[in-house]
């Protein structure tokens, strides 16, 4: 108890601490006289400690380990009370007291205030562009000696990465895993640093923007437009496509051939026109001539390949571009449609005829020239009898 | 008289301590200003004819570097358990701060408060997901606030 005195002495002389004594019953037995700035209100004998110290509420069954161990005790860090943060360590006195030390901690806790709110504001502003960061496109953050350094949410969602580690442990042969379609960062650098520009990246494509970050770092931005392109895709061939045989339109077919004879390609030019169309849709009515058409276009198209231009120019005549100058070739094929035509049974309208003008590219040759060409054998063919295949 | 020992837990900047001074001033300021340590309230209040005096603490908001203490924990009888309802982490967090409440406290109750709900549109307010039982709430409109405390220590008297 003496020991005890002195002790409190030496540590009040400092102005760290204060103490109150308790008894089994809460009641404050003693007090240091500074007591009250803790509280802001005198404090009495006899008084129930927990109307001063509220804290020690829910502590009543540690209190009871303390009374009856020297060796049990606790401390309460950091409570703010009337403008001070103390620290409340409760200690054994006697089997009847309990000693409460109040170790004024507030100068060290401001500090520490200081610094927690400075990193608590950081961590705020560091989510919230975090969260800017991974609401954009996939973006890639590479070094100067092509490191990956930084790639947001979008990036390790497309490439199925689990965390951004997981990526920077890869060494700069990164594509492998990333399955990006380029040789080496500064290639992709290189290829997307003046504009944005496409990007196929297994089916999906990109448009790819590179920016040089203070020197030392490449960003790289890769906004994927793969149903823009597909919806533009889907536009074009609507766009390109006859409604009624789904067979190219003319305009098409003239771009592609124009394109074909730019590039010095040999093609072979096939005009077929249905003979006495007219008198079909006079006797039969319009929507069987239709009917008709389709027909033509579908039993013509099976016997084409993939690469060869099939469209309709318009009424009951069709035009077929064949990548080939082996005249010969072509007409023994055209010949053989011909005959399948002469033969077949057309759906409401029986037995029907065609005629074909062909013509094989020459040097200097135009859309106009090749066609115009074509154009006279079929007429010739008309004029020969119909049912035929002549070449101009 | 009853005197209860109630915590506010959760993340950090989730409004904690301006759901109490909402409770007990029934005041709000905007200015994040971080809570360290633990600051304590009493409110008293009467559930039927219980009067009851509730010893609030505020405590500090976790981060991720940083757990709450377990002496704060110790002895309380319930929690408001709190997250930001435009925070996504906060939410997700949420588990953790109610499973260490527990674990110290295994007859404690709890509520969970989504807070600043004044953030979010009407759209947004009717589709909000929450655990069951849970209380969206504004302390700087003081939506439900009261509703909050209230249901917990309904919960811890009855």
């Amino acid at each position: 108890m003496k020991n005890i005195q002195i002790i409190l002495n030496a540590i009040l002389s400092q102005d760290v601490f204060e103490y109150i004594l308790i008894d089994r019953a809460y009641r404050i037995t003693d007090f240091s006289e500074n007591i009250t700035r803790y509280f802001g209100k005198n404090v009495h004998r006899d008084d129930d400690i927990r109307d001063y110290l509220p804290e020690i509420v829910g502590y009543e069954d540690r209190i009871e380990t303390v009374l009856e161990d020297e060796k049990n005790r606790y401390v309460l860090e950091t409570v703010y009370k009337n403008d001070y943060y103390i620290n409340i360590h409760l200690e054994h006195y006697s089997k009847d007291k309990v000693l409460i030390l109040l170790h004024n901690t507030t100068e060290i806790t401001l500090s520490k205030l200081e610094l927690l709110q400075y990193s608590n504001d950081n961590q705020l502003l560091f989510n919230t562009i975090k969260k800017i960061l991974d609401s954009q496109d996939n973006l890639l953050v590479v070094t100067s000696n092509n490191k990956i350094e930084y790639a947001n949410k979008k990036f390790l969602e497309y490439f199925s990465l689990k965390s951004l580690d997981e990526l920077k442990e890869r060494n700069e042969n990164n594509f492998s895993i990333t399955s990006l379609p380029v040789r080496s960062f500064d290639a992709l650098y290189e290829y997307a640093k003046e504009e944005e520009k496409e990007l196929t990246i297994g089916e999906d494509t990109f448009l790819v923007k590179a920016t040089l970050l203070e020197k030392t770092y490449k960003l790289f931005t890769f906004s994927k437009i793969t149903k823009l392109c597909d919806m533009n895709r889907a536009l074009e061939e609507k766009i390109n496509r006859d409604p009624l045989t789904g067979l190219y339109r003319k305009s098409y077919f003239d771009e592609k051939l124009a394109e074909a004879l730019e590039y010095d390609q040999s093609v072979t030019l096939v005009i077929a026109d249905i003979d006495n169309f007219k008198a079909i849709n006079d006797r039969y009515g319009h929507l069987v001539g239709d009917k008709v058409l389709k027909e033509f276009a579908d039993l013509i198209g099976s016997q084409l390949r993939d690469n060869d231009l099939f469209a309709r120019w318009g009424g009951e005549e069709f035009l077929i571009l064949f990548n080939c100058s082996k005249q010969e070739k072509i007409v023994e094929k055209i010949e053989k449609i011909r005959e399948m035509v002469d033969t077949h049974v057309f759906d409401g309208a029986g037995h029907l005829t065609v005629s074909f003008g062909v013509a094989t590219s020459k040097e200097n040759d135009t859309v106009y020239s090749l066609l115009e060409r074509a154009d006279k054998a079929l007429y010739l063919a008309k004029k020969k009898g119909k049912n035929m295949v002549v070449v101009g | 008289m009853i005197r209860k020992k109630i915590l506010l837990l959760g993340d950090f900047n989730v409004g904690k301590t301006s759901l109490i001074r909402r409770y007990i001033d029934n005041t709000f300021d905007d200015k994040y200003l971080t809570t360290i340590g633990v600051k304590i309230s009493k409110k008293f209040l009467s559930v039927g004819s219980t009067e009851c005096e509730l010893i609030i603490w505020d405590v500090e908001g976790a981060t991720p570097q940083k757990r709450i203490p377990e002496q704060y924990l110790v002895g309380a009888s319930g929690a408001i358990i709190v997250a930001d309802c435009n925070r996504e982490e906060t939410m997700v967090n949420l588990e953790e701060h109610i499973k260490r409440f527990k674990a110290v406290n295994p007859n404690g109750k709890y509520v969970v408060a989504y807070n600043k709900s004044d953030l979010l549109t009407p759209q947004q307010l009717e589709h909000f997901q929450m655990v069951p039982g849970g209380v969206l709430t504004s302390a700087k409109k003081g939506d439900h606030v009261n509703q909050l405390f209230g249901t917990l220590a309904k919960e811890i008297l009855s």
